[in-house]
């Protein structure tokens, strides 16, 4: 199966640094390798300062992958000094430790556990595979994600509008509709916030939509929304523009209000009727997932909210 | 049943007529590995701007632009557009048929066709969306890579060629690095049997060899051995391949020094290399001259020039630099000296790409280079040639080390020729020196496959028999685990800044350019540079 995964590494750049000679650039070509999407993003260097210099002036580095020997000395404060031209634009940073042995693992550990960006310490002999690389390099890339999405709304406030949401709406079936049409979506981590959070943002009603602006992460989602609140189901299905994912949760979402309707599947139906292999992106995931959703609206037929 | 595949126009090969199709036992490679698949689809997906592809259907041919849906994380289809007006013609039913050729960065692949869907309502449409969809290959034949260019002059040149006795007037019509093709100005009348040929143009006068011929059309190639006429014909051809590049030899004054000194280079690699009363610009250009004069080492250095001010702006060398047998040689790519300046960006992609085109008459050596890790554009060049053609190529963490002599030395007698040196898997050879500003042509050196690591003293010794009394600089390369080698009457000084060893066998170096319009593009990228 070819991955096609380019929005993963929207709005960030990454800076590999190894003392080493070759080492930063040879795992750069074979990040590169994997991830062609990946390469514009990617820098490696040898020597702190020019690091320092690129990333003050690039501002967008945001995820540093760190080579440690037993002799590496870099302080943690270098490091995070890297990425500080990223934090100022109020984004969180990540660091990957890649050490070279059992013994680099755990002065590494002691020395930068305590950064508040470390994802994770591998060991560079776990990554001699492509394919280990690649698994563990989409790892990283998911931390990266999820520390940006926690950046912007904590799990806590994410629960807090999921619970609102739901004294509304059956939030919990949103929530599964969006996801079985989202899953199959490329999504950056402001696409995996929009899924997250943008069923229980439009499961609130309107009159209780003040809550939202105490939360600045909750109103930016919402401001993504809003546009396209009045389409029709085959506008979102047809229109062609880069928000996908926003249309496939709102989407989601008129699939749910038809449902509650007792129109869902008849919608379902409508929509997914003159799919070809030429139909829009969402169109075809629609009809990919047909099955799955209408057994789930069947299931839920009987505890429609009145 | 024999499949008709497409194979890559090659450069002015002995044979003129349109390209053939490859025997079945033509060397490629299949590539099945699922990951591996993978890379190269994204890696031509990722780059349409540096890609492209036919549509091989039967005996037509059709230009596809190939894509993905960005929007799905996996990706089982491949969508193609082809001109509406030729879809009447391919029929899924004979889908066994087709393949897809593609290139990306002057790599070429193909695949063949499975399952396939055509756009039934597309036939008459001027929409240029895509109208084929095919499923993601499973496997991938690579394609020999694009070796060299040809390159059409957009104002032919009239030339004469002469041979015993006979006198054609001619235009060069196109150059590549390993022929020149000539229109034969005077029609329908024959070709006399010709073997060598005198090219005269206005300004150069040298031999070529005749390979073909076909109506009006004259094919010659070089006579890469022969030193005066290869290096007027490779000038000719760097003249509408390389537009900014000079060689050295035609400036009146010699620009290489003054270069090795504004780029930096002098003060990184010799900087108290020489008594304060020696001018290291000069000891540059007499060993230059020196060097000129020994047929063995082929010297060739190319000269770039700001084409606003016809000013120098950087150099690179290449020469014979080493032996590893009695027949076979190691050439040095060394000597890059380029003003630090984005301006220059494009002289520097042509200082390297000139030397693929130069060695790529020489196939059958090896090649080896120093460099600075440091040195980001140069690091990344050869770890994604190294990367792409895996085998052939190796890029190892060196340590080379400067030594100075504690005798008393005479450079009045100095060897006018170049001492090699080749044995249980050292290479070394010395003279002149300072031919590189590093010291690193007067170099002992482990062989590209060879297992010596530096351990063995009788290799060491058995060096320092070489008669070489007028020697003034020495230098070795040893793996990082050695701190230098000890040789008798030699002191290790320093430690050059060059870290970094590249060697291969020229046949795969000449895939350079292909990593070099990688890297250029990706530098485009970046910085939003169309």
């Amino acid at each position: 199966m070819l991955k096609n995964i380019r929005k993963p590494f929207r709005g960030f750049n990454a800076v590999l640094l190894s003392e080493k000679p070759l080492e930063s650039q040879m795992f750069e070509e074979r990040l590169s390798a994997l991830f062609p999407a990946a390469e514009v993003s990617l820098d490696s260097f040898e020597e702190y300062l020019p690091a320092y210099e690129h990333c003050s002036n690039l501002k967008t580095v945001g995820l540093i992958i760190l080579f440690a020997h037993e002799t590496s000395t870099l302080p943690v404060n270098a490091i995070s000094e890297l990425t500080s031209p990223f934090e100022a634009l109020g984004s969180q940073s990540g660091l990957w430790i890649v050490a070279d042995s059992e013994k680099s693992f755990t002065s590494s550990y002691k020395q930068y556990s305590d950064h508040p960006g470390l994802l994770k310490i591998s060991l560079v002999s776990d990554l001699s595979t492509d394919s280990a690389l690649k698994s563990e390099f989409e790892n990283i890339l998911d931390m990266f994600s999820t520390k940006q999405v926690e950046g912007v709304l904590s799990q806590d406030e994410i629960e807090l509008f999921d619970q609102i949401s739901g004294k509304f709406v059956d939030i919990s079936l949103l929530h599964r509709i969006t996801q079985l049409i989202t899953t199959k979506l490329d999504q950056d981590w402001l696409d995996q916030l929009t899924v997250r959070i943008g069923p229980a943002i439009l499961g609130i009603p309107q009159a209780q939509k003040w809550i939202l602006q105490n939360s600045p992460g909750a109103a930016r989602i919402e401001a993504k929304v809003n546009p396209y609140l009045s389409f029709h189901p085959s506008e979102l299905v047809e229109r062609k523009d880069s928000h996908t994912v926003v249309r496939a949760v709102l989407l989601a979402y008129k699939i749910f209000q038809a449902h509650e309707n007792g129109e869902g599947i008849t919608l379902l139906q409508d929509l997914t009727k003159d799919v070809t292999p030429f139909s829009p992106t969402l169109a075809k995931v629609l009809k990919q997932t047909k099955l799955h959703i209408l057994q789930l609206l069947r299931e839920t037929e009987g505890r429609r909210v009145a | 049943m024999s499949r008709p595949n497409l194979r890559l126009v090659q450069p002015l090969s002995a044979d003129t007529s349109l390209p053939e199709l490859p025997s079945d036992n033509e060397k490629t490679e299949w590539i099945t590995d699922p990951q591996k698949v993978q890379n190269i689809l994204s890696l031509f997906l990722q780059w349409p701007d540096y890609s492209s592809a036919i549509l091989i259907a039967g005996d037509k041919r059709y230009d596809i632009k190939i894509e993905i849906d960005t929007e799905l994380r996996d990706v089982e289809q491949l969508f193609g557009t082809i001109p509406p007006t030729a879809l009447s013609t391919i029929n899924p039913q004979n889908i066994r048929s087709y393949l897809i050729h593609f290139e990306v960065f002057g790599l070429a692949y193909r695949f063949e066709v499975d399952q396939m869907v055509t756009r039934n309502d597309h036939h008459r449409s001027s929409d240029l969306t895509p109208n084929l969809i095919f499923n993601v290959p499973t496997k991938i034949q690579r394609m020999a890579a694009r070796t060299s260019r040809r390159i059409p002059l957009e104002n032919p040149l009239p030339v004469v060629l002469t041979s015993d006795h006979h006198r054609i007037e001619a235009l060069l019509v196109e150059v590549s690095p390993k022929a020149f093709r000539f229109e034969i100005i005077q029609k329908g009348k024959d070709l006399p049997p010709l073997d060598r040929v005198k090219v005269q143009t206005e300004a150069l006068r040298f031999d070529m060899r005749y390979l073909t011929h076909r109506q009006e059309h004259l094919i010659l190639g070089p006579y890469p051995d022969e030193q005066e006429n290869f290096k007027y014909y490779f000038e000719l051809f760097l003249k509408y391949a390389h537009p900014t590049l000079r060689p050295r030899y035609s400036f009146a004054e010699d620009p290489v020094p003054l270069l090795a000194e504004q780029s930096g280079q002098i003060d990184k690699y010799a900087k108290d290399e020489f008594p304060p009363d020696v001018d290291p610009k000069k000891i540059l250009h007499e060993n230059y001259l020196m060097a000129s004069q020994m047929p063995e080492l082929k010297l060739m250095e190319m000269v770039a020039i700001d084409p606003e001010t016809n000013q120098p702006v950087g150099s690179s060398s290449v020469s014979r630099a080493f032996k590893t047998s009695d027949t076979e040689y190691a050439w040095c790519l060394y000597g890059l000296n380029i003003i630090p300046s984005p301006k220059y960006f494009e002289q520097s992609c042509a200082l390297y790409t000139w030397s693929a085109d130069y060695l790529s008459h020489f196939q059958g050596d090896s090649i080896v280079m120093w460099y600075d890790s440091k040195t980001r554009w140069t690091n990344k060049l050869f770890t994604k040639l190294k990367h792409f053609i895996r085998e052939g190529i190796n890029i190892d963490s060196v340590r080379l080390t400067r030594y100075s002599r504690t005798l008393t030395i005479d450079v009045s007698h100095r060897s006018k020729e170049r001492t090699y040196y080749y044995k249980d898997g050292v290479v070394g050879a010395f003279n002149p020196p300072y031919l590189h500003v590093a010291g690193g042509l007067d170099t002992i050196y482990p062989d590209i496959n060879s297992t010596y690591k530096g351990e063995s003293k009788h290799i060491i010794a058995d060096v320092l028999k070489i008669e070489n009394p007028e020697r003034y600089t020495l230098a070795s390369v040893t793996n990082n685990s050695i701190d230098y080698l000890e040789f008798e009457n030699y002191t290790a000084k320093t430690t050059i800044p060059v870290n970094t060893q590249f060697s291969s066998l020229i046949g795969y170096f000449i895939n350079t350019p292909s990593s070099i319009e990688h890297i250029t593009a990706l530098a485009r990228r970046k910085h939003n540079v169309l």
